[in-house]
């Protein structure tokens, strides 16, 4: 009699399509008309289906890019290398935009790892503004906390309009933003140097008077300062950064 | 005589019915979330979606539900999961714990689905070795539900219902019961969904569950959580509240997810079917036929 070790890897090996024979499988048993292949392939079904249909809806525009009917093959190979190791479904997505890198079909889109990229840091973001605590800061004066959901990296793409549009745009160097908002929605838009500078540093240290010190000396104080309050107020509004006044 | 407490009728804590249900527009008696949710990724914190739990739970009773424990895998059991698990329990203090009576993947590969088990005595024996770890590692007792299934082996060497009364014996554990999981497998695999009732240990049933399932052109059923509940499940619910004391019931409803009024309908026939069954049994009437 087959053990409960051999008899999982055997049962997992058939569903994760390393092997593919059902009637190696011969202690399943075939019955009422329905056959042990059938009953097999309902399994594996749901695995595929499942996972595909996550990372489909996770990457959206990267599939868009892809060209819709070729993604899902691709999103079936990336699985078997990364095979899902998590509790967490949504995690399964994490080495896509890496394993896109290293395996672009000949007639990819240039921008299309950029596009992964951004999508699989909005997943994170949705996650971390979910899951993550901002920590007590033991800092006194005024602070800009920003929200864990926020991300910011730079693209040699307008990466917020391509992903807003879901098409191509002229390439353009971009500092890209994302966050999650408390009604569920992930944003994404472009941020000019000097903002991207200031949220940089209030997400190293929400202290505002050491984000004014970091920013660029060869600026004068009235326009660090006013760009601040403009930005900060704006920042608010979008939920993405909390004003604490301090003691 | 059960050993757990009655909360009535619940429903699974969807994120769309949040809104409608902090503003107290639910009608039910309590609630179940499905803690991997509420447990963070990559780690635990009190991040908004807790923060909403914990605001429900300030009104109405709350379970947790698992789905990862993998307590029929040969790996290890996860501690890190048990961890993030305890460290929930103790901020929501939920009246219980439940999880799937399965296993979900092997060698760290995590399939996200319920795998069956095979009725052998090794996975009883595997299984309640699984279950007595994980409640001395809670402090509490642990429920475990029954899965529907698409595939039998022929080297079980029992029923599903015998395979669940001897680790429930070697454990003490609870049972959550989910009359349609009995129905859809009952339908694949050929018994008589009343054996299976009749056959598992009814004192320790803390929980039931009740769901939609769909039916494939081959004849196989399968347990998809996206429709209302059938009325042969409705059917066999009937049967096994004329054989239970009061027992908290919940229709899980997980994906094409309705409004919340319509959640609650599907409830409500429900207990309406129970409260038919117990007041046949105050009067003591024969439990009348549906
Ligand atoms: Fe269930």
């Amino acid at each position: 009699m087959i053990n409960l070790r051999d008899f999982q890897q055997q049962l997992y090996s058939f569903i994760s399509r390393q092997t593919d024979s059902p009637d190696s499988l011969n202690f399943v048993i075939s019955q009422k008309n329905i056959s042990r292949t059938e009953r097999l392939l309902s399994y594996r079904s749901s695995y595929e289906v499942g996972t595909t249909e996550c990372i489909e809806s996770d990457f959206v525009v990267t599939g868009v890019f892809y060209g819709k009917e070729a993604f899902s093959g691709f999103i079936r190979e990336y699985l078997t290398v990364h095979t899902p190791d998590t509790h967490y479904i949504n995690e399964i997505g994490r080495n896509l935009p890496q394993y896109l890198k290293t395996h672009l079909p000949k007639d990819a889109s240039e921008e299309l790892v950029d596009v992964a990229t951004l999508e699989w840091l909005m997943i994170e973001s949705f996650y971390d503004y979910f899951t993550l605590t901002t920590e007590k800061s033991t800092l006194n004066g005024p602070q800009a906390i920003c929200t864990t959901s926020l991300k910011l990296f730079k693209s040699p793409w307008p990466l917020h309009k391509i992903w807003a549009h879901e098409e191509s745009h002229p390439k353009e160097n971009t500092n890209i933003m994302v966050w999650t908002t408390k009604d569920r929605r992930v944003h994404c838009e472009s941020l000019t140097d000097l903002e991207f500078k200031i949220l940089n540093g209030l997400q190293a240290n929400p202290d505002l008077e050491s984000a004014i010190d970091e920013i660029d000396s060869s600026l004068s104080t009235e326009v660090v300062t006013k760009s601040l309050q403009e930005a900060l107020q704006q920042w608010i509004n979008l939920e993405i950064i909390t004003f604490k006044q301090g003691e | 005589m059960s050993k757990y407490p009655y909360l009535g009728y619940g429903l699974g804590l969807r994120s769309e019915h949040y809104e409608d249900v902090l503003a107290k527009k639910s009608r039910v008696d309590w609630f179940e979330a499905l803690a991997e949710n509420y447990m963070g990724i990559p780690q635990s914190g009190h991040g908004p979606m807790l923060e909403t739990l914990l605001e429900v739970r300030a009104f109405k009773p709350i379970v947790l539900h698992c789905v990862s424990s993998n307590i029929g895998g040969v790996d290890s059991l996860d501690l890190e999961f048990l961890k993030n698990l305890k460290n929930l329990i103790n901020i929501i203090q939920p009246e219980w714990i439940s999880d799937h009576l399965c296993w979900t993947g092997v060698n760290a590969h995590n399939t996200h689905g319920l795998l069956p088990m095979p009725y052998t005595k090794e996975a009883v024996e595997h299984v309640s070795c699984n279950i007595n770890r994980i409640q001395d590692f809670l402090g509490q007792r642990f429920m475990i539900e029954n899965t529907s299934s698409y595939m039998s082996f022929n080297h079980s060497e029992m029923q599903e219902w015998e395979f669940i009364t001897e680790i429930i014996k070697k454990t003490d554990c609870g049972l959550l019961l989910d009359v349609n999981n009995v129905y859809v497998s009952s339908q694949n695999h050929d018994f008589n969904p009343e054996h299976f009732i009749k056959g598992i240990p009814l004192d320790n049933v803390g929980q039931i569950h009740l769901a939609g399932h769909q039916v494939k052109d081959s004849g196989l059923i399968i347990d998809t959580h996206d429709a209302p509940v059938k009325d042969e499940v409705f059917d066999l619910l009937a049967f096994t509240m004329k054989l239970l004391d009061k027992t908290s019931i919940m229709v899980e409803w997980d994906s094409d997810i309705p409004t919340l009024s319509k959640y609650e309908a599907e409830l409500f026939k429900a207990k309406d079917i129970v409260e038919r069954i117990q007041s046949d049994k105050l009067k003591g009437l024969p439990t009348a036929t549906l």
